[in-house]
């Protein structure tokens, strides 16, 4: 069995050195944020991932989640290792000390949870969704349901789910046809009725019961958005804080899908015998309402698999291409009897490896950024300062979650490409990684959704306001003294991808304005893109700045002439600090030079008008 | 009942290490450390015989204050306090070592002292036993199982040994030293690593601490790295794999 490894170094760099979380221990909310403190849980939750998770990520995908006798059998070891989870608080780390959990900030939680994503992400649904599920209720719960709930949720003792979606209502939410009919005498109860499908950990035996919060329409409200209320609906009713009777749901199927087989998909059905309890939640008419206001923090929780598995898949190539001998050197190609080299030699191999790195460190510097910004606005010191870290949140949101999921699933597909024809058998692991990654721009609205409200809503909104507070911030960077230092080339690079992407905007507004949605629309995706493109960039190549800093100070204390490549290049094989720090400065550099150009070459899509996708008769 | 257990903090024995220039030791620039993996099954047994007994659990360790990460992965097992003696690691042979373990003792006077085997750094397999003899207590070393009766006066420790098994009983109090197979130690809960950071770590100077010898007994000369592995050679058959073995290789 092979190992599990993640880049340390590259997930304390992010918050130590770049997001400096230290300083947030001024807030009294975060006074026991020790920095000592968050790397000790760091090490512990890699602990975790490597010798309780990811021994069963391997057999969860071979074996599946089964159904069995209409119960949902969970793959073998899955029930031990959740408990060890459990017990050990993860799920609390950053929930408020009021219900039991460390308040620790949101971006603690998410570093932990990128590591277990990587290492059995298939597992992470169940604590993942009540981790989901537990927030509703504490956020909108009554003082009676929060005390019924949210404790046992947040140590884990009970699982939750997120029902929304049925046959005829993905995407299009508000068509849901589950019913909800008060009643009589018990004030906020409802019988509940309906057909949910790709209910996610939606039966196991994991846990003594599960907490469904569910998506209905109580009798006689309106269609449409505005008549959808949101219920907390028990597999067993809550007796004497028990699990007791049975609530009348049953599990009609397990999905078969490309991957996530250690995951239950369920279909259930609910109030088969007219016998299922739901207590209202948030206030009838409320449900979407509710479930927007969980958006940002669940959407960026689906980064994390965006950017866990393609990290993890990296690691694995990575080794990989240091043993697979194949092939010479192309240098050597003249010479008669040249040494076989490990494939890392090939610079073929060494593109695909950094473009994995590169995309992979990207992707977590704007989760861990998203996450950061969420963390500041609780604790901002007035409304300005709050709506300065709100905007960018807002606007980040579907970028992380759609730039993230896409470039991380490709930099899988990638990943795989270095090992060749051992890559697409599953002995080393990485075709699951690239299965399991899949789903990521799916679910939690597919990315073309999340494309939409980008372009739709939040560029727009507010007069722009999100748009050129984030741009703001990338202009600052432009502005500021790195311009002029080490890295002054990618910088330029960034200030004009950074300018396209602002025209771009511009002109989409005015088709707009003349009432074209439709053109702007088709491009919704591409737009991501870019933005998601120099958020990367900006954020990788900042980090770069201070990495230089810290690779020059360490290569003068030991005497090595940094311009001396054959000096440094054997220095920095055995200095792992100073290795990372030069690494981090080519994964800014190759994301500036050979992903960034995507940027306007998208402007350039834009402008050529073509409205051929529109026009076609299929 | 009182446990004490010796904490060592070793260099991740994953990570891939380098001498200094001048060869006196190793490089550690770089390197991350993790706790000796016998020091881990020693101190989960200790939890496990305090929870039974209703004891405490005290680490003690001797280095710098930059082995206090370390011994709050301790603490946040379960420990309830930890002594750190300051000392520079670098001075510090077996021999000083259980003569500054055996000076805590005497504070503490605990009914158990627990070890690892061996570090896995140096790998001398010397503290336990040179503790015991200057205490004169009695020793159990290479512990796979320790069970300890219900008035906490007798433990009755099986040894590994180079025959099999070998069970003994000892009066406490009394140095044991932990194998592998003793136990599986537990992971760290989160609330308790909150916790650790707030437990304290006494810091005692080697002059506080009673030691009429503190001279090191072994001089490090020089260090060197592994010799590289030599390509090795493909055979063509059983046969002329033994006739290597036992001509060439002599192993035979
Ligand atoms: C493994 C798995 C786990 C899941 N877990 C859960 C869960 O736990 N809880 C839950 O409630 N749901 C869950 N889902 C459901 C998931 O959220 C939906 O699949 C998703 O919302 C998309 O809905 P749909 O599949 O009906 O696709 P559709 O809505 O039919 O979409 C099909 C395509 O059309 C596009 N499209 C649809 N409408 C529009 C529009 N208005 N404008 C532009 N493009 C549009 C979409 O982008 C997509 O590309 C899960 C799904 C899977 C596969
Ligand atoms: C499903 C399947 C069916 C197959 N069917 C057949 C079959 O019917 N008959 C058959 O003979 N074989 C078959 N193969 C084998 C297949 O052709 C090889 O897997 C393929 O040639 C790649 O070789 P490899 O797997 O050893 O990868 P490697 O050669 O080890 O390549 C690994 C990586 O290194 C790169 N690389 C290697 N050498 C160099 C170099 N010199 N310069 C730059 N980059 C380099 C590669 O591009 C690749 O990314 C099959 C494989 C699979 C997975």
């Amino acid at each position: 069995m092979s190992e599990f490894y993640a880049d340390m170094r590259d997930i304390r760099f992010n918050l130590f050195d770049f997001l400096k979380l230290g300083d947030l221990k001024k807030h009294e909310r975060f006074a026991h944020a020790d920095p000592e403190l968050i790397s000790d849980i760091l090490d512990m939750a890699f602990q975790q991932a490597a010798e309780v998770l990811y021994p069963i990520n391997e057999i969860g995908d071979r074996v599946g989640a089964k159904l069995v006798d209409g119960k949902v059998v969970m793959p073998p070891g899955f029930k031990e290792a959740y408990k060890t989870y459990s017990e050990s608080g993860w799920t609390g780390l950053s929930v408020d000390p009021e219900h039991g959990g460390q308040g620790l900030p949101f971006v603690c939680h998410l570093a932990t949870q990128e590591l277990f994503t990587a290492a059995n992400v298939n597992f992470m649904f169940t604590p993942g969704l009540t981790h989901g599920a537990m927030g509703l209720i504490a956020e909108f719960g009554t003082a009676d349901q929060k005390a019924t709930y949210v404790e046992k949720m947040v140590t884990g003792e009970w699982a939750g789910t997120m029902c929304l979606t049925e046959p005829q209502a993905g995407t299009a939410v508000p068509d849901l046809k589950s019913t909800a009919t008060p009643i009589e005498g018990r004030e906020g109860f409802y019988k509940i009725k309906g057909q949910k499908i790709f209910i996610s950990s939606g039966d196991h035996e994991l846990t003594d019961n599960i907490i469904h919060l569910y998506l209905a329409r109580v009798e006689g409200d309106p269609p449409g958005a505005k008549g959808v209320s949101l219920f907390v609906v028990p597999k067993y009713r809550v007796e004497g804080g028990k699990a007791g009777a049975f609530n009348d749901i049953s599990t009609v199927a397990l999905e078969e899908k490309l991957g996530l087989h250690g995951s239950a998909t369920c279909q259930l059905s609910f109030g088969d015998n007219d016998d299922c309890e739901g207590w209202l939640l948030g206030g009838q008419g409320n449900g979407l309402k509710c479930m927007f206001k969980m958006m940002n923090e669940a959407r960026i929780a689906v980064g994390i698999q965006g950017v866990g598995l393609p990290a993890f898949a990296y690691e694995k190539a990575l080794r990989y291409s240091k043993e697979r001998v194949q092939g010479s050197r192309v240098s050597d190609m003249k010479k008669k009897d040249a040494d076989r080299v490990a494939i890392i030699e090939h610079p073929d191999v060494r593109r695909m490896l950094l473009r994995v790195k590169a995309i992979s460190q990207a992707g977590r510097a704007m989760l861990y950024y998203g996450a950061y910004c969420f963390d500041n606005h609780l604790v901002a010191a007035d409304e300005k300062e709050s709506a300065h870290w709100m905007h960018q949140l807002e606007i980040l949101t579907p970028i992380i979650k759609a730039w993230c999921s896409d470039e991380g699933f490709n930099a899988c597909v990638e990943a795989l490409q270095v090992f060749g024809g051992y890559g697409y058998i599953k002995e080393y692991g990485v075709e699951q990684l690239l299965r399991d990654a899949k789903i990521a721009s799916i679910y939690e609205g597919t990315n073309g959704i999340q494309a939409m409200d980008l372009l739709g809503r939040k560029v727009a909104r507010g007069g722009g306001v999100m748009m050129r507070t984030m741009l703001g911030e990338v202009t600052k960077f432009i502005e500021g003294p790195a311009k002029e230092g080490p890295l002054q080339g990618e910088v330029v690079a960034l200030g004009k991808a950074t300018a396209a992407l602002g025209q771009v905007a511009m002109s989409f507004g005015q088709t707009m304005m003349k009432g074209d949605v439709d053109y702007p629309m088709m491009h919704a995706t591409g737009f991501l893109q870019m933005f998601g493109d120099v958020i990367g960039s900006w954020l990788l190549t900042s980090q770069a700045t201070i990495a230089q800093t810290k690779l020059d100070e360490r290569l003068s204390a030991k005497g090595i002439d940094a311009n001396d490549q054959a000096e440094l290049t054997t220095y920095l094989q055995d200095d792992a600090d100073a290795r990372f720090w030069h690494g981090k400065v080519q994964s800014a550099r190759f994301f500036a030079n050979q992903i960034l150009p995507r940027v306007r070459a998208r402007a350039a899509q834009v402008k050529t008008e073509d409205r051929s996708a529109l026009n076609v008769v299929f | 009942m009182k446990i004490l257990v010796a904490f060592k903090r070793v260099i991740d024995p994953d990570a891939r290490i380098k001498l200094t220039a001048d060869r006196s030791g190793v490089d550690t620039d770089s390197v991350e450390y993790k706790a000796n993996p016998f020091c881990e099954n020693a101190l989960e047994e200790a939890l496990q015989i305090a929870e039974e007994h209703d004891g405490e659990v005290v680490l003690v360790s001797a280095g710098g204050p930059d082995i206090d990460k370390t011994i709050r992965a301790g603490l946040a097992l379960g420990a309830e306090r930890a002594i750190r003696v300051e000392i520079e690691d670098t001075v510090l042979d077996s021999d000083l070592a259980a003569r500054v373990f055996a000076a805590v003792y005497k504070e503490e006077e605990p009914d158990i002292f627990f070890f690892g085997k061996q570090a896995i750094d140096s790998d001398n397999n010397q503290c336990g036993q040179l503790v015991a003899e200057y205490l004169g207590l009695p020793q159990a070393c290479f512990a796979s199982e320790v069970v300890i009766d219900d008035d906490g006066e007798v433990a009755t420790v099986t040894r590994e040994v180079d025959g099999g098994l070998e069970t003994i009983a000892l009066t406490l109090p009394a140095v044991i030293t932990a194998d592998l197979r003793l136990n599986t130690p537990r992971f760290a809960k989160l609330p308790d690593i909150m916790k650790a950071g707030r437990k304290t770590i006494d810091v005692m100077d080697l002059d506080d601490l009673d030691i009429e010898d503190t001279a090191l007994k072994i001089e490090l000369v020089s260090l060197e790295e592994p010799s590289a592995r030599q390509a090795g050679v493909k055979v063509g058959s059983i046969d002329e794999l033994v006739d290597k073995l036992k001509n060439e290789a002599r192993a035979l």
